[in-house]
């Protein structure tokens, strides 16, 4: 087994380990207001990528991973070829919020749990850690794709059953239609394992993150540090995810 | 191609520019030589409205003039003679196979009078106007038309490189590296397509046609630039060295007798509609979330 195909398993165990998470296997049965403070909370994460984004833009050494991350992080501000700057991707996740029933005061008002604040803590905690590490390009790489992309889409694709009971998604749909959750899930999956070239389709985030790092893991140490830092990822989302596991069980 | 398609691609020439009129009055010159001045007007008389002597004759005139016809003696039998060469020649060279000429650019008036020809027709089976490109730097300037277009009844199809293909980013890259003439400091293929795409949005945006509008993305790399207005084509190389409306563009007409060119370019045409995706840049709709995506589930 390459070291490329440890790691790619490794990924595979971590994103169905996050599939079967407590919280998500009683998803069918949660009410839907429950649901919306689970969302509500996950809004946080979702307001901290610019920061971690940006951490990670000035934390590398190599200028084209630097490239790639910085235009990652562009596509959450999208403007027209005008110039003029249209919603952000913040905006499309409040509609969103907004169609699946939330109020404003719910979404605006609702403050940040304890559990969702160590979280969002422990993942700027973890992105300064790579910078000690000998590794550093590849710690960070690997830390964001994983936490930023990957267990994302693994996060909202769990979801989707759910959310899509009143957001719709394509061309041809009525109603509400998902601006956010249903793109993230798409653009942010992990669709190949890392190594894995295809000339025709395109490349999600995780894809073009993944380009990076098969020339960052050169060595046995490599490796290992690649796998730490995917690991811390997956538990942050997985604390994450158990702050309401918990709450349900007081009920 | 027949006398009949010869005619009028000859006559449809920037170089002869014909009124429909005129083209009326050709159009009704037979292939075999001898018909005198008396038969034409009959010819004439029996397709379109009654005209006078007088401004038949004129509208003649006009005509040897536009085809350099100065010779002495009677002008019709010289017209007639210098037609039947130009049909001779095409039908054993190059105009068999549709060629009419070749561009040494996009020739934008020639498209523009052919969108126009397209618009005032009022019936046929050819009334669609088609573009296969990377990107169409020129989009804009027809954007009129092509609304126009839509309201008329005729169809409009276009196809467009996906701008997050790796297909547009290999253009992209040989463009920049090897392109001729430097190009634009902030340019780059994929913000190019959007423009595009936006300017779709723009044409579709109180239409009341926009249904007429087709618009499909692809992810594969395509070998020529094609534009397309009824029986017009025009069709360029996607060189190394240029953008292709900066490449010389084969003039084509799709009456060919031989489709040797023609055919295949529009049935590559069809095999990359088939495979594209289609993709409305709805005003309405956030449609920038949506194109990231289109492809990212091959």
């Amino acid at each position: 087994m390459t070291m490329l195909d440890r790691l790619n398993a490794h990924e595979r165990q971590l994103m169905q380990r996050l599939r079967g998470h407590p919280l998500f296997q009683r998803l069918p049965d949660l009410d839907w207001q429950e649901l919306l403070a689970v969302l509500i909370q996950r809004r946080f994460l979702s307001l901290l990528i610019v920061n971690v984004y940006e951490f990670v833009i000035d934390g590398l050494h190599s200028e084209a991973i630097r490239a790639t991350v910085r235009s990652i992080l562009h596509e959450e501000y999208p403007r027209n070829t005008r110039g003029l700057p249209l919603a952000s991707h913040r905006e499309l996740l409040f509609r969103d919020l907004l169609n699946l029933g939330a109020s404003r005061e719910q979404i605006l008002l609702s403050e940040e749990s304890v559990a969702t604040a160590l979280v969002r803590r422990q993942s700027m905690e973890q992105l300064r850690a790579c910078l000690r590490l000998t590794h550093s390009d590849l710690a960070l790489v690997c830390f964001l794709r994983f936490w930023a992309e990957v267990l994302v889409a693994v996060e909202y694709e769990t979801l989707w059953p759910r959310l899509s009971e009143r957001l719709n998604q394509g061309a041809a749909c009525d109603g509400a239609r998902s601006e956010f959750f249903y793109h993230h899930m798409m653009h942010d999956r992990r669709q190949a394992d890392i190594g894995e070239v295809a000339l025709l389709g395109g490349l999600t985030h995780a894809q073009e993150l993944a380009g990076h790092l098969v020339g960052l893991i050169d060595s046995e140490e490599a490796l290992q540090g690649a796998l730490e830092q995917i690991d811390r990822a997956w538990k942050l989302k997985d604390h994450f995810y158990s702050q309401f596991v918990q709450v349900a069980d007081q009920h | 191609m027949t006398w009949t398609t010869f005619l009028q691609s000859i006559s449809e020439r920037h170089e002869h520019a014909l009124t429909a009129h005129e083209l009326d009055v050709i159009l009704c010159l037979r292939e075999h030589p001898g018909q005198s001045k008396q038969e034409l007007l009959d010819t004439y008389q029996q397709r379109h409205n009654p005209i006078e002597d007088e401004a038949f004759t004129q509208r003649l005139r006009t005509i040897y003039r536009k085809f350099n016809i100065t010779g002495r003696g009677y002008k019709l039998p010289q017209l007639h003679r210098y037609l039947q060469q130009q049909y001779q020649q095409r039908g054993q060279g190059f105009g068999r196979l549709g060629l009419q000429t070749i561009h040494p650019g996009f020739p934008n008036d020639r498209f523009a009078a052919a969108l126009e020809q397209l618009i005032s027709a009022d019936d046929g089976d050819d009334r669609q106007v088609a573009i296969l490109q990377t990107f169409a730097p020129n989009l804009d300037q027809y954007r009129a038309q092509l609304s126009r277009c839509l309201l008329a009844g005729v169809s409009v199809r276009i196809l467009l490189a996906w701008p997050y293909s790796l297909a547009a980013s290999l253009r992209d890259a040989v463009l920049k590296r090897y392109a001729d003439e430097p190009l634009a400091e902030d340019f780059g293929i994929q913000a190019s397509v959007i423009a595009n795409l936006e300017t779709l949005e723009a044409t579709i945006r109180g239409n009341a046609h926009a249904d007429r509008l087709q618009v499909r993305l692809y992810d594969t790399l395509p070998s020529l630039a094609l534009y397309r207005a009824g029986d017009t084509l025009l069709a360029a190389p996607f060189l190394h060295g240029a953008l292709a409306i900066n490449t010389f563009q084969l003039d084509l007409d799709l009456r060919a007798s031989d489709p040797l060119i023609t055919g295949t370019l529009l049935n590559d045409f069809e095999l990359m509609w088939t495979v594209a995706r289609p993709f409305l840049p709805d005003p309405d709709r956030n449609w920038r979330s949506s194109l990231r995506i289109l492809f990212t589930d091959r």
